[in-house]
C-alpha cells in the first residue's frame, strides 16, 4: 500500500463527527473547529508509527482535540458559544412555522446549557450527547469519578430548575 | 409510566446508566409523552439533536498532508498568511502615496498669488458651491488611486502569490 493511501486510510477517523462536534462546543466557531480537526490530522500523520499502536485511538484523539481546543480559547479568550454558527438537521415533515418555532425552542435550550459553567457544560455534552461512559468522561477530562457525578447531577439539576421556571412563566404571564 | 419516573429522579441525580437514560430518550421522541413530563421534552430532543452535526469533509486536506511533507503544508499555510499581511500592507501604503501625489501635484508653490488663493466669499450659496466643488475634486482623485490599486492587486493575483 503507498503512503497516501495509507495516509488516507488512517486519517479517516471513524469517530471524526465525535471529535467535530467537541471541538465546535469548546471554541464556538466552524472555522476555529475545523482548524482544531486539522491540527489534529497533522498531528496523528507526524507521529503515524507511534499512533498506529495506540489501543484506544478515539481516546487519544478526543484527549488532543480537547487540549488544542483549550490553547485556542485561552488564545481567543471565547466565552460563549455563537448559536447561529450552528448546524442543524431540518426535519423535512415540519411545516416552516413548525420548524421555526421548533428553531426558537431549541436555541432557548441551547442558551441553558452553554450558561452552564465550562466543566459541567464539557461533561454535559460528553455524556448526553455523545454517550461517553462516567469513567470515560473522567480520564477524558482529566478529573476524579466522583467529580464527574458531582458536576453532572449539578449541571442536570439547573437544567431542570431553569425548565421549571420557563414552564411557570409561560403558564402565569 | 412510574418506571420512567424512577428513571427521571436517577437522570437529575446521576445516577442512571446508559440504557436507562437511552430508554428516557425513547421515551421523550416518542408521542406517549405525559403532561408532567412535557416541559422536559426539548431538553431531550435538543441533546439528541447535537449528534446531527457532522465534520466538514476533510479529504483535500488530508491529500495534501499525505502527499506533502506535513512540515512544508505547515509552512504554506503560514506563509500564505505572512505574505497577505504584507500585500495588504503594502497595498494600503501605495493607495496612500498615490492619494497623496494626486492631491498635491496640482498645488502652486512659489508661483502662488496669496490674494488669488485666498478669496473671501460672503454669499452662503457660492461658499456652498465651492466647497461642494472642492469635495467632488478630492474624490475624484481618490477614485483615481484606488482604481490604480485594484488594477496593481490584480497583476498581483495574475502571479499567484494567493
Amino acid at each position: 500500500m503507498d503512503s497516501e493511501q495509507y495516509g488516507k486510510e488512517m486519517l479517516d477517523l471513524p469517530f471524526k463527527n465525535k471529535l467535530y462536534r467537541f471541538a465546535l462546543k469548546f471554541v464556538g466557531s466552524t472555522y476555529d473547529a475545523e482548524d482544531i480537526l486539522q491540527e489534529l490530522l497533522i498531528k496523528i500523520w507526524n507521529r503515524k508509527e507511534q499512533y498506529a499502536d495506540i489501543e484506544n485511538k478515539e481516546a487519544w484523539c478526543m484527549t488532543v482535540t480537547r487540549n488544542l481546543c483549550i490553547d485556542k480559547t485561552r488564545a481567543k479568550k471565547v466565552s460563549s458559544m455563537d448559536v447561529s454558527d450552528y448546524h442543524h438537521l431540518s426535519d423535512g415533515a415540519d411545516t416552516q412555522d413548525k420548524v421555526m418555532e421548533k428553531d426558537e425552542r431549541m436555541s432557548s435550550i441551547m442558551v441553558l446549557v452553554n450558561q452552564l459553567p465550562e466543566k459541567q457544560r464539557e461533561i454535559v455534552f460528553l455524556r448526553d450527547v455523545e454517550g461517553y461512559t462516567y469513567q470515560e468522561i473522567a480520564d477524558l477530562t482529566d478529573n476524579s469519578l466522583d467529580f464527574v457525578k458531582v458536576s453532572l447531577h449539578r449541571a442536570r439539576k439547573s437544567l431542570k430548575d431553569q425548565l421549571i421556571k420557563r414552564n411557570f412563566k409561560k403558564y402565569n404571564t | 409510566m412510574n418506571n420512567i419516573n424512577e428513571i427521571l429522579e436517577k437522570y437529575w441525580e446521576a445516577e442512571t446508566t446508559l440504557e436507562e437514560e437511552c430508554q428516557l430518550y425513547q421515551y421523550f421522541n416518542s408521542s406517549n409523552i405525559s403532561q408532567e413530563h412535557q416541559l422536559y421534552t426539548d431538553l431531550f430532543a435538543e441533546l439528541k439533536d447535537e449528534k446531527s452535526v457532522k465534520a466538514p469533509d476533510l479529504s483535500t486536506f488530508i491529500t495534501q498532508i499525505t502527499k506533502e511533507d506535513v512540515t512544508s503544508v505547515q509552512k504554506t499555510k503560514i506563509q500564505t498568511l505572512s505574505i497577505r499581511r504584507y500585500i495588504y500592507a503594502a497595498a494600503a501604503v501605495m493607495t496612500l502615496a498615490i492619494a497623496s501625489v494626486f492631491l498635491f501635484k496640482g498645488v502652486p508653490t512659489s508661483e502662488v498669488n496669496s490674494s488669488e488663493v485666498v478669496k473671501e466669499i460672503s454669499d452662503p450659496d457660492e461658499a456652498l458651491e465651492v466647497t461642494m466643488e472642492a469635495l467632488a475634486l478630492i474624490s475624484n482623485k481618490m477614485n483615481h488611486s484606488t482604481e490604480k490599486v485594484k488594477e496593481e492587486m490584480k497583476v498581483l493575483q495574475k502571479i499567484s502569490i494567493f
